[in-house]
């Protein structure tokens, strides 16, 4: 055919006009494309086109947002031709994602879309327009295609060049969602097992493939890839065990095989084949009191795509905080929740009586727990936990006297056992922390041992009541206390002491356990004489009061007027009663009265004041204390 | 110049004063007291400072023993020997507001293990 010269620049034009139909011939010649589509897609999709040349200029626009395949464009074109003067079309409607392959082999993908039609006034009709990509290199996920291309053309004869920009960015709107079921999620906590290599609780997770929307499932799974990620590596499996860790590193959350295995290694990474194509179950074994963890979830479906698993529920979390916690949080919700929800690095226990905050463990150091008597145990963020370090032969004496010193102190003692090796050699408590530490806290150690003149001593490395880190061991004499007693009895005679061999046992563990957490005595050990010699002026009272006309040539044993050991309340643990035998006074005549100290049972509590009780309120024996106020100056750290 | 050499003669004094003491008791693993064993003190070049015996209760002290760190050797017939390492033995200090059962003395306790019978 010969086109007349004159209307060449007219042919040439409309066959720009019509450029668009270049895309979509590429389409059609990839015949493989047309009309299929993988999947539903959602995104948007844009071109302009540019052509510059003899002729003048024309542009193209075109914008589309789709989705699930379909949408809304608009489609604009301008021109300026020197033939034709100004022409321009537009238009805006449905659009529709014409096909979409993914060749998974050549790591390859090609899509097609429709425009709008672009209508004008001289044709209210006009084309619409086809977008078209062809082998596009995949370059992310399966699921999700982006990018942008520019071509250029020269047209024919030199006419002119078209300049071509597509952009594009498309999400696969699945079908199917993965749901990640922790069992007893919301209340899951860590635990550890016996020692590093043993799991503690394990965490069952549940994976199911489901249709969107109640929709049934098009697809399968052929199976499924769990990871964990920015998992704890906190030393040892509790705050003090083992108390020389040999896997410092490893873990503190990690796969199992199975529920009944143990994981060696890190194990932070499983695959699960999916024999039924839709459920899956996999198992997180805690080895460690504070672990924490983010597991992800992902399905392989039959046709490669690879689906990201949600928490419990479609558009559920992806990265899944276990156990249940805030993020940026160490510590498991559920925990928080009973306890007050304390910050990780609070130290603000209290106790009854006692303005002095903290047990020397942060909240997360309670959390993490201890290894105490074999068991695994958890501190408690809000009460003031105290170790006792000892052998069990030790505690079964001294059970009772830690049972009084907990009563009366408001104290909650935690015993940990020396032949296990629960605590380290200097005593020190959470030696076992790689974050959230604050302070050293260290355990007392408490023993029956041979002392010299005490029934009981503590042995602290400033000689001074002090706190526990200051303490070398308390050491109560379980012989020296039998013998006391024995003597106390044969002195009483006839009448009868008012407690027991065990209270007198119990007390002296209890009186020892409060100076070595800073209790001081009521006064000094301040006695008039031991060996008073009477003169006939001198009026001696037994302990009911009748005055002893039978006088001894001795008095043993007398207490001051006030601010002694044996001063104050005498329901104090630790007040001295029963120590002096004679209380001291002078008569207003100015003679000296002796009075027996009465019978009376031993203290048990911890006393709120300096003032006196029962005989010391008579102003006959030991008034009151010089340094009162027991309960208020416990204290467990500096 | 008389003051600083009063001054002087009082800390040399007080350093050469300085005491220490090391107690405790000697046991059997089975917690029994032993009495009659011999606890040796030595200093860190090994040479012997002092040596005692357990009383009957399993109770010994060393009262005189200067400010430092000690190996603690312990003997007793029908236990194997026991050698404790680096006992450090502190200053004592006096604190009589605290009370008699407060001490900063080292508490060591001893455990011996018995002999195995011969086969």
């Amino acid at each position: 055919m010969k086109i007349n010269k004159s209307i060449l620049p007219a042919f040439l034009f409309i066959l720009f006009i019509v450029s668009g139909f270049l895309y979509e011939v590429n389409g059609q010649v990839e015949g493989e494309i047309e009309g299929r589509i993988e999947g539903r897609w959602s995104g948007t999709i844009s071109l302009y086109t540019k052509y510059e040349g003899t002729l003048g200029l024309n542009e193209h626009w075109i914008n589309v947002s789709i989705i699930d395949n379909k949408g809304t464009g608009t489609i604009k074109i301008e021109g300026e031709n020197k033939i034709l003067g100004k022409t321009s079309c537009s238009g805006a409607g449905a659009v529709e994602l014409y096909s979409l392959a993914i060749n998974l082999l050549d790591s390859i993908y090609s899509f097609s879309i429709i425009s709008p039609p672009c209508n004008s006034v001289d044709d209210p009709n006009g084309n619409t327009q086809d977008i078209t990509i062809t082998d596009h290199p995949l370059r992310q996920s399966h699921n999700y295609l982006s990018g942008t291309e520019t071509t250029a053309a020269q047209m024919p004869n030199g006419e002119g060049t078209t300049t071509t920009t597509i952009k594009w960015t498309l999400v696969r709107s699945s079908d199917v969602v993965l749901i990640v079921t922790p069992q007893n999620y919301d209340n899951w906590l860590p635990e550890p097992g016996k020692d590093e290599m043993r799991k503690g609780s394990v965490m069952n997770i549940s994976l199911k493939l489901q249709g969107k929307n109640g929709k049934p499932l098009t697809v399968k799974a052929t199976s499924f890839e769990l990871w964990l990620s920015n998992t704890s590596t906190e030393p040892g499996i509790t705050i003090n065990f083992p108390i020389e860790p040999d896997n410092p590193g490893l873990p503190d959350l990690r796969f199992l095989e199975a529920p009944a295995m143990e994981s060696i290694e890190e194990d932070q990474y499983i695959e699960i084949p999916c024999a039924n194509g839709v459920t899956g179950k996999a198992y997180i074994g805690s080895y460690d009191g504070g672990g924490w963890t983010t597991l992800t979830a992902i399905a392989i479906l039959e046709d490669n795509s690879r689906i990201k698993g949600s928490l419990l529920v479609p558009g559920g979390e992806q990265e899944i905080r276990i156990p249940k916690r805030d993020l940026n949080s160490k510590i498991a919700k559920a925990w928080l929740i009973a306890n007050g929800n304390p910050g990780e690095m609070d130290d603000i226990d209290s106790s009854r009586g006692n303005p002095n905050k903290g047990d020397g463990f942060t909240a997360y150091e309670e959390y993490r727990g201890v290894i105490a008597e074999g068991k695994f145990k958890r501190f408690n963020p809000k009460k003031k936990e105290l170790g006792i370090l000892g052998k069990q032969t030790d505690f079964t004496l001294f059970n009772e006297g830690i049972s009084w010193f907990k009563t009366s102190s408001d104290v909650e003692p935690v015993k940990f056992d020396l032949d296990k090796k629960e605590i380290s050699f200097d005593w020190r408590l959470n030696m076992n922390f790689k974050t959230a530490h604050d302070y050293d806290q260290y355990a007392l150690f408490l023993l029956d041992g041979a002392l010299r003149g005490n029934l009981g001593q503590v042995f602290s490395k400033t000689n001074r009541p002090d706190i526990p880190a200051q303490i070398i061991s308390v050491v109560v004499d379980w012989s020296a206390i039998q013998s006391a007693y024995q003597r106390r009895v044969n002195f009483t005679l006839p009448e009868r002491l008012k407690f027991s061999l065990r209270e007198y046992l119990a007390q002296t563990v209890a009186h020892e356990l409060s100076h070595a957490v800073n209790v001081w005595h009521h006064g000094g050990d301040i006695k008039i004489d031991s060996f008073k010699v009477i003169d006939l002026s001198d009026r001696i009272f037994n302990r009911i009061g009748g005055l002893i006309t039978t006088r001894p040539t001795m008095l043993y044993s007398i207490g001051d007027i006030q601010n002694t050991v044996e001063s104050g309340d005498l329901k104090c643990i630790l007040n001295y009663y029963p120590y002096y035998r004679w209380g001291y006074t002078r008569g207003a005549d100015g003679a000296r009265i002796f009075n027996q100290e009465p019978l009376i049972p031993l203290g048990r509590s911890l006393c709120k004041s300096i003032n006196s009780t029962d005989f010391n309120a008579t102003l006959l024996y030991f008034g009151n204390a010089a340094k009162g106020n027991c309960l208020g100056q416990i204290k467990l750290r500096n | 110049m008389k003051k600083t050499s009063l001054l002087i003669i009082g800390i040399l004094s007080f350093t050469v004063n300085a005491m220490s003491q090391v107690e405790g008791d000697v046991r059997s693993k089975d917690n029994k007291r032993i009495p009659n064993a011999v606890i040796i003190a030595l200093d860190t070049t090994n040479k012997i400072i002092d040596s005692v015996f357990s009383a009957d209760d399993g109770f010994y002290s060393f009262e005189t023993l200067r400010p430092g760190t000690y190996t603690i050797v312990a003997k007793a017939t029908g236990f194997e020997n026991r050698v404790y390492k680096k006992i450090i033995a502190r200053e004592k200090l006096v604190n009589k507001d605290a009370g008699s059962d407060i001490s900063n003395s080292t508490r060591l306790q001893i455990v011996l293990t018995p002999l195995k019978p011969p086969k």
